[in-house]
């Protein structure tokens, strides 16, 4: 893992701030806060080695978030956590994956429809039908 | 394009997928007629509105959650730790082939570098896990406001009966300490508990109301660690001293209960007067 200084420096500044926002995709995905470290952790480990092509910012985000989401197994079943936030146990243990990954990258990271599909590897309408479950669970969710 | 993607939605999908741009005044020209009768019907009446709330309350809890320093360094490590130790190694490489006489000096300083990697990376795995700092101000004044606007979907336990309340916290699993009910003044009475089961700390909170429902008081109890709240003005009320502070809706006192617990009552009612009851029950 030898980073030229250019490469080093995309990696510490460009994306390494970003790690929160990935951790906090990761949590709302998997639920656990454990599962949620190790993704983070796992998928700065696969950027390090295969740096993204530098973007404008945000499309810094969208190349993390979509190393995430194929590191994902999208058939893993992800519990309600028995501890931490009731968003986590109440709010998004009640959307399949593909909900909890469209409501928070656009709802909470701000991606727009064609950043989301492009990341989560869906088409628009996929994303909007993901996105408008997601809405209805949270929109009556009492957390 | 986008005009064949929204006719071939349900109402549902259409509804809650475009809430968002319809709140922002940015709904598109094609669907918003259909947006429009949705709105005139009594099940997406007043989901806007509720969407706005919901949507601010996602940005602010996901906004809690994020890697401590340690975490972070790890992260940097990937890429950072394995370069600089790339540049070292040819560094020592190149200065141990231009310089002999200092090659033993070298050699003596790389073997501290790995034995400080090797003890640092012992430390680091089996060290216990450091959570985030718990700022009480922030996620306690936030829980108060769902609390009081939802008793009923947060309390894990809803009763006026004190001894039930007693009975909930000495038997909730792994709690690890005491919450003391407070001595309400007359007109007002407990409503419920629950405990708040954050990664970093439990959390016991009581709610208290006026027998008329027209001011609510809540109580939280957790085992505090220096910097859990911000220094503030300090006053006293009998044997009580007291922190306080404010918001702009309510005011907040914290004090400690002797043991390695803290309080932090959360109302309407002004600092002097919440002291007075928390120095009540003392």
């Amino acid at each position: 893992m030898s980073l030229s200084p250019s490469s080093l420096s995309y990696y510490l500044n460009v994306l390494c701030p970003l790690s929160d926002k990935l951790f906090q995709f990761s949590h709302a995905c998997v639920l656990e806060r454990e599962a949620a470290l190790e993704l983070t952790r796992s998928t700065y480990s696969e950027i390090a080695d295969n740096l993204p092509s530098p973007g404008d910012g945000d499309t810094d985000l969208v190349a993390l978030i979509r190393t995430a989401w194929k590191r994902l197994d999208r058939q893993g079943k992800y519990a309600a956590p028995k501890s931490g936030h009731r968003i986590f146990q109440d709010v998004f243990s009640k959307m399949n994956l593909e909900s909890r990954a469209a409501l928070i990258s656009i709802d909470f990271l701000g991606f727009d429809e064609e950043q989301a599909a492009y990341a989560l590897g869906l088409n628009e309408a996929e994303v909007c039908k993901a996105l408008s479950a997601a809405r209805k669970i949270l929109i009556n969710g009492n957390f | 394009m986008k005009t064949n993607l929204y006719q071939s939605m349900s109402d549902d999908e259409l509804f809650f997928s475009l809430v968002d741009r319809y709140a922002a005044g940015e709904i598109p020209a094609e669907v918003s007629s259909r947006f429009d009768a949705l709105l005139q019907r009594p099940d997406y009446k007043d989901k806007v509105e509720v969407f706005k709330k919901a949507h601010g309350k996602l940005q602010l809890i996901m906004d809690g959650f994020y890697l401590n320093e340690e975490q972070t360094l790890e992260i940097r490590s990937f890429a950072q730790g394995a370069s600089n130790m790339t540049e070292d190694e040819q560094q020592g490489i190149d200065d141990i082939g231009n310089e002999s006489k200092i090659s033993g000096m070298l050699r003596f300083l790389m073997f501290m570098i790995v034995f400080g990697l090797t003890i640092g990376g012992a430390i680091w795995k089996f060290a216990p896990e450091k959570h985030g700092k718990f700022d009480a101000l922030y996620y306690l004044s936030y829980e108060s406001t769902v609390l009081e606007n939802d008793p009923a979907g947060r309390m894990d336990l809803i009763t006026e009966d004190p001894s039930e309340l007693e009975n909930y916290f000495a038997k909730y699993p792994n709690l690890g300490f005491k919450v003391g009910l407070l001595k309400v003044p007359a007109g007002w009475a407990v409503k419920g508990a629950t405990v708040i089961d954050y990664d970093f700390a439990k959390v016991g909170a009581v709610l208290y109301s006026q027998n008329d429902g027209s001011d609510q008081l809540v109580q939280f109890v957790w085992k505090s660690k220096k910097g859990d709240l911000p220094a503030a003005y300090e006053g006293k009320e009998g044997n009580l001293t007291y922190a306080s502070y404010t918001s702009e809706s309510t005011n907040l006192i914290s004090f400690s209960n002797g043991d390695d617990t803290s309080t932090l009552l959360v109302g309407r009612l002004s600092a002097v007067q919440m002291a007075k009851i928390a120095a009540e029950k003392r």
